[in-house]
């Protein structure tokens, strides 16, 4: 007797340790949630000092775009095994960009003889003319070296009478105009004298005060401008001509300032671009396709569209919102059916889409549980046609 | 039962001269048999065993003879002498023999007798069904035959799935006392409609194949014979509470008069059952009466009178779920849509109210002794159907507008100011009943008479009335002004409201008129039957919204189907322990009500074919005092089938398809064991292991959505697909130990593998031919029960306990494929872990 007992229990131990029958099936479950294996995705990336170390550019920069489209490629690879055809990335990175500063500084205060030297400024003792200046300075530096800048402060009519002191650089042969400060911007920016104290004082005010300075020339994101300003320092190169160089002068030094849209900042010789890369499977390259996800009323209008020539599949899409991808079902949706609905879409919503312009579309599917896939397709002689 | 009665008649009581005691036990399972009648033999002086199968009988005589007897038990007689006025006979067993039941019974009833009705058949008995049942649905109580497979669909009260062989519901006779309860248009059994039914059935005899009924019902899968109380012999009742899991809660009582001295006797019981439900918004209420009245008019004539029903009302899971969706969701299996919120209180979406009272009367005539004639006159009158939505479907699982988050309830107020919001142009999103109602009188007459000694001839007719009605009701305009309706061609664009009839409305008509006859030859070892069965059957369809009133389309004529069957059997006793039986039929029956009128409409199906079944089956079994084995081997041919495929669609509403013309195997094994060591352990055990498929493809079959309008035709390719949500591979395992003189301990398993999704008609286009539905996850669950015997304050009551899924293991039931996998498949999950603790008083 006890011994059936027993053996009931030993059957019952046995089968209970075989555990929940659905185990199996939700460890499937979870696993697909966890990795997700191969999928599409739409990375948005900004390269870190990581990334850079991965890829050799220990400087956090690329020399040129072109190096960045190298590199990053291989970048992509290494970082997303995971993602597969179709699969897009959105990189910002950083190329090297330097701003050249000036070698040998001059600094002149254009005097009444000057003025008188020339018929068209010898009436007023003043410039009222750009090119005036730029005629002075010709004359005034007529064999200069690369990178010499001069520090100008002239007279000049526009309406009214003001004293100004700008930068003329010369460089890659010609000189060029660096817009410096006023005495009275310098009283704005809080100085009781023209010039900066320090560096740290000016890459502080100068910023600030630039968004003003252009207040009425506005500056795009990405623009960066050259300003030349007056600093109170040791006279390092004896730019005063009194043969020491452990007293103070006012010397002139360019600084660049970079606007991102908002604020202006101390230029620091990179400059940073975005590129679009697409994976076709084998390499990640640059590419300019164009990634569309269907919203509710893009079902309807391709369901709408194809009525009459698939009853079920188009029926079914515009009630439910996607399309039904089990294969054998009365509403199955087959790839060359959904290569020709998006044709349809496309020519809606860009009909002037340029021969060759690529889309990714992506829609919601039902294949028992609801999912989504995406197809690539491209313009090819005026249709749209599967990539 | 009546003729024991009779023998009580024109006796008195004297006084007493003593206290007899003692206890009654089923010879084949030893569990104790309460109910059973004990008599003194020439007197009227009796008592009813109690739960224990104690009985207690004062006597006047000091010694005698006691009659005890039991409905499908051999009556004992057993002497007494009752000295010093106590007397203690101790355990006396009841040998189980359905020949033994009153044979008018056992021949109106259709029961099979066992070593000599030539039919599969496994028999359950009121004992394992108060001990065991507890909270389960009642065809549970048959989860361990072979053969059956039993869910409970959704969850919901009642929502239980009976199938035999594979066959569902449709295809498997349910009948109580003879009365056949199918539904008459589609076939189906709603276990809610008998709820109640439980408390008080003696004995549920199952047989599997053709079965021994005389009557052409759909015994494809097999008959489940319902045999219920009658009126006790003697006075007393009981009263029941049981409590268990998520609030179930379960009151009854039972009361008998006995047989009074003028002839009458009745009985009735009671109960109400409520609960939340295991699974989530399947709160229920369920109430079930039951009423005997019996008068014994002359030695010759009888009359009883049979009155149940079990009105309900119950939320309900229809949606299935992804089964990453239970594992995700926070409910886990017990997870439910189909419910939600309306200012703060409880709404079912899907919910179900029905209420199906039956009434039976018999009449019993001992003509000769060779002759009598019983007469079965009932009725039955339904009235509730099932909720939904029409409109704008809001209630997607994944709709997140109006859910606070996947799976959440539904937040029924968004939609109020919706409706509320749209002002005078209407709801645009309601709730709704599918409303069947229906009529049902029929009249059974069984004449049966002694042609020799060794031959007899049974014959009768079976009489049916039956009209349907069918109609969407509106139920809550939620928040909204009227819904505009334009399901009604007399009246289209009527501005409905709660009350209203919307979509569709329409009556069905059903006439059946049968006939059967069946020889029956029994002589020594061999007994053997021939059977015939003809029947017409008659369908007409009044359509009162598809059709203008002035349309003379809108009312069919009658439209006719002559079915008939034909079965025969015989049995060999080979000697007092081995017998064999082989059976062999062949039946056309008439399509089903929606395979006559196709799409809802009055369009008469021309082609409408009966369905042809044929059917052959071989038996072995084998009988000791310890050991009971049969098994069976079958093989059910059935051509034209034609099945009604209910599917979910991906927002979460349903479609049907109408698939005509189907060809089924259905082939198998079947083992079923008792073993009974001592009398205080009894095993069991069975295997059953089958093999359905569907033979063939199936063209231009239409879909329906549940408005009743057809959206699509397909043709769907199945051929060689596995007939779906049956277990073709069954087992299971069970021991019952009396621990203490007072006390049973039970332990049962049940396994059940190789069960297949349900095929989705709507995806099985030519490029998903020969993909093989998921097959679910096999299964197996525990049970533990106890039953504890004691006196309290002078009546005996017992308590009973029972766990459920002892090891809340999650296992799926029903499926519904979609492309053959898993993580596609829409399923339900079994309960998990649920119990019941009950108590009984006997008085």
């Amino acid at each position: 007797m006890k011994k059936i007992i027993y053996l009931l229990t030993i059957v019952a131990v046995g089968l209970v340790s075989s555990c929940n029958p659905v185990d199996d099936i939700y460890d499937d479950l979870e696993a697909l949630e966890k990795n997700p294996l191969i999928q599409v995705g739409d990375v948005v990336l900004e390269l870190s000092d990581d990334d850079y170390n991965a890829i050799g550019k220990t400087y956090g920069n690329f020399n040129s775009t072109d190096e960045a489209k190298d590199l990053i490629s291989d970048l992509l690879k290494t970082k997303y095994p995971n993602l597969d055809v179709s699969s897009s990335a959105l990189v910002t990175y950083n190329v090297y960009a330097p701003k050249s500063s000036h070698k040998k500084l001059y600094r002149y205060t254009v005097t009444t003889e000057d003025y008188d030297a020339n018929d068209d400024t010898a009436e007023f003792d003043n410039f009222d003319d750009i090119a005036q200046v730029y005629a002075f300075i010709d004359t005034k530096y007529p064999t200069p070296a690369d990178r010499d800048l001069v520090s100008l402060t002239y007279k000049y009519y526009s309406g009214t009478l003001n004293t100004l002191n700008n930068g003329f650089f010369f460089i890659d042969g010609a000189w060029e105009m660096i817009q410096g400060f006023t005495d009275a911007e310098y009283t704005l920016m809080g100085e009781g004298f023209p010039n900066f104290s320090s560096s740290d004082e000016a890459a502080v005010k100068i910023p600030i005060y630039l968004k003003d300075k252009f207040k009425y020339e506005p500056k795009e994101a990405g623009d960066i401008v050259s300003i030349m300003y007056k600093l109170y320092t040791t006279d390092v190169d004896d730019v005063d001509g009194d043969g020491r160089v452990d007293d103070n002068t006012t010397v002139s030094l360019i600084g660049y300032f970079i606007y991102d849209g908002a604020e202006f900042s101390k230029y620091n010789n990179e400059i940073m671009e975005t590129l679009q890369f697409g994976f076709d499977g084998t390499n990640w390259i640059p590419d300019n396709t164009i990634k569309y996800t269907l919203g509710r009323d893009d079902y309807t209008l391709i369901g709408d569209a194809l009525l009459a020539t698939y009853a079920g599949p188009a029926g079914s899409a515009a009630r439910y919102g996607n399309f039904d991808r089990r294969a054998g079902n009365a509403a199955e949706w087959t790839y060359a059916m959904l290569v020709e609905g998006m044709g349809i879409l496309l020519n809606s919503i860009a009909p002037n889409a340029d021969e060759g312009q690529k889309y990714i579309m992506t829609f919601d599917i039902y294949n028992g549980s609801a999912g989504t896939e995406s197809i690539s397709v491209i313009k090819t002689g005026g249709v749209w046609v599967a990539n | 039962m009546y003729f024991t009665i009779v023998a009580l008649l024109f006796t008195a009581i004297a006084f007493s001269q003593g206290t007899i005691t003692g206890t009654i036990v089923d010879g084949d399972s030893g569990e104790f048999l309460p109910g059973a009648n004990v008599v003194v033999k020439g007197t009227i002086n009796g008592a009813t065993t109690d739960f224990d199968g104690k009985y207690s009988l004062n006597v006047s005589q000091s010694s005698g003879t006691l009659v005890i007897s039991y409905i499908g038990y051999k009556t004992k007689e057993i002497s007494f002498t009752a000295t010093g006025g106590k007397s203690d006979l101790g355990r006396t067993t009841l040998e189980a023999d359905a020949s033994a039941l009153d044979e008018v019974i056992v021949t109106t009833y259709s029961l099979a007798i066992d070593r000599k009705t030539p039919v599969a058949v496994s028999t359950i008995k009121a004992a394992e069904i108060q001990t065991k049942l507890g909270s389960q649905e009642f065809p549970e109580i048959l989860k361990s035959t072979p053969g059956v497979f039993v869910t409970r669909g959704g969850g919901g009260f009642g929502d239980a799935s009976l199938r035999m062989r594979g066959f569902n519901s449709e295809n498997v006779a349910v009948m109580i006392n003879g009365i056949p309860v199918n539904d008459m248009e589609n076939g189906v059994v709603y276990w809610s409609n008998w709820s109640g039914l439980s408390d008080v059935t003696s004995t549920v005899q199952v047989q599997r194949g053709l079965g021994a009924s005389k009557l052409a019902v759909p015994s494809i899968g097999g008959t489940m014979n319902i045999v219920t109380k009658s009126t006790d012999a003697v006075k007393g009742g009981n009263v029941i509470m049981t409590t268990g899991n998520n609030g179930y809660t379960k009151y009854g009582f039972t009361l008998s008069t006995g047989m009074l001295e003028n002839g009458w006797a009745t009985t009735i019981a009671a109960s109400k059952t409520s609960g939340q439900g295991f699974v989530d918004g399947t709160e229920f209420l369920g109430y079930s009466y039951f009423l005997n009245i019996a008068k014994k008019i002359n030695d010759n004539h009888s009359l009883s009178l049979t009155a149940f029903g079990a009105p309900q009302t119950h939320g309900q899971r229809q949606n299935r779920l992804l089964i990453d969706d239970f594992r995700t969701s926070e409910r886990g299996i017990k997870t439910n849509t189909d419910y939600g919120y309306k200012n703060g209180q409880f709404v079912s979406i899907e919910d179900n109210f029905y209420h199906k009272p039956k009434m039976i009367l018999n009449h019993f005539w001992t003509i000769s002794d060779k002759s009598n004639l019983t007469t079965s006159v009932y009725a039955s009158f339904g009235t509730g159907g099932g909720g939904g939505f029409s409109g704008v479907n809001k209630f997607g699982k994944y709709n997140l507008n109006y859910r606070d988050d996947e799976f959440a309830p539904v937040n029924l107020d968004i939609i109020v100011d919706e409706n509320k919001a749209l002002g005078l142009a209407g709801s645009e999103t309601i709730l709704r009943a599918s409303r069947n109602n229906h009529r049902w009188f029929g009249a059974i007459s069984t004449y049966s008479t002694a042609l020799t000694d060794n031959i007899e001839l049974i014959g009768g007719v079976d009489i049916r009335s039956y009209k349907g009605e069918h109609f969407t009701e509106l139920t809550d305009l939620l928040g909204g002004e009227f819904f505009i309706d334009n399901g009604d061609q007399n009246n289209p664009g009527n501005i409905a409201r709660v009350g209203d009839k919307i979509s569709y409305y329409d009556e069905g008509f059903t006439s059946w008129l049968g006939a059967f006859a069946q020889v029956e030859y029994s002589k020594d070892n061999l007994s053997a039957f021939v059977s015939l069965a003809a029947s017409n059957t008659g369908y007409k369809r009044l359509d009162y919204f598809s059709y203008v009133n002035t349309d003379p389309e809108r009312e069919t004529d009658w439209i006719n189907f002559f079915g008939y069957s034909g079965k025969g059997g015989a049995n060999y006793n080979l000697d007092e322990k081995n017998n064999v039986f082989a059976n062999i039929g062949y039946f056309e029956r008439a399509p089903f009500n929606n395979a006559v009128f196709l799409n809802f409409r009055n369009d008469i199906n021309a082609g409408a074919e009966n369905q042809k079944i044929f059917s052959a089956e071989l038996g072995y079994g084998f009988r000791t005092s310890e050991l009971k084995l049969d098994l069976n081997v079958y093989r059910t041919q059935w051509n034209d089938r034609t099945e009604t495929v209910s599917f979910q669609n991906q927002d979460g509403t349903f479609n049907s398809a109408n698939v005509l013309g189907v060809n089924a195997l259905h082939q198998g094994v079947e083992l079923e064991a008792q073993y009974r060591p001592t009398d205080k352990l009894r095993l069991t055990g069975m295997i059953s292991i089958g093999d359905w498929t569907w033979q063939n493809d199936v063209t231009g079959v239409k879909i329906f959505d549940d408005q009743q309008v057809e959206v699509d035709e397909v043709d769907i390719y199945i051929a060689g697909l596995k007939v779906g949500n049956s277990a073709q591979t069954t087992f299971a395992l069970g021991g019952s130990y009396e621990v203490l003189e007072s006390t049973t301990l039970r332990l049962d398993y049940n396994y059940a593998g190789n069960n297949y999704a349900d095929y989705d008609p709507s995806a099985r286009g030519l490029s998903a031919a020969g993909v093989q539905a998921w097959e679910m996850p096999a299964y197996g669950l525990f049970d533990v029960g106890l039953t504890h015997r004691f006196d309290f304050g002078g009546f005996k009551a017992s308590l009973n306990a029972n766990v459920y899924n002892l090891f809340n293991s999650e296992y799926i039931t029903d499926a519904r494929d979609s492309n053959g996998t898993a993580s596609t498949a829409l399923v339900y999950f079994g309960a998990g872990t649920t119990y019941t603790v009950g108590a009984k008083l006997n008085f």
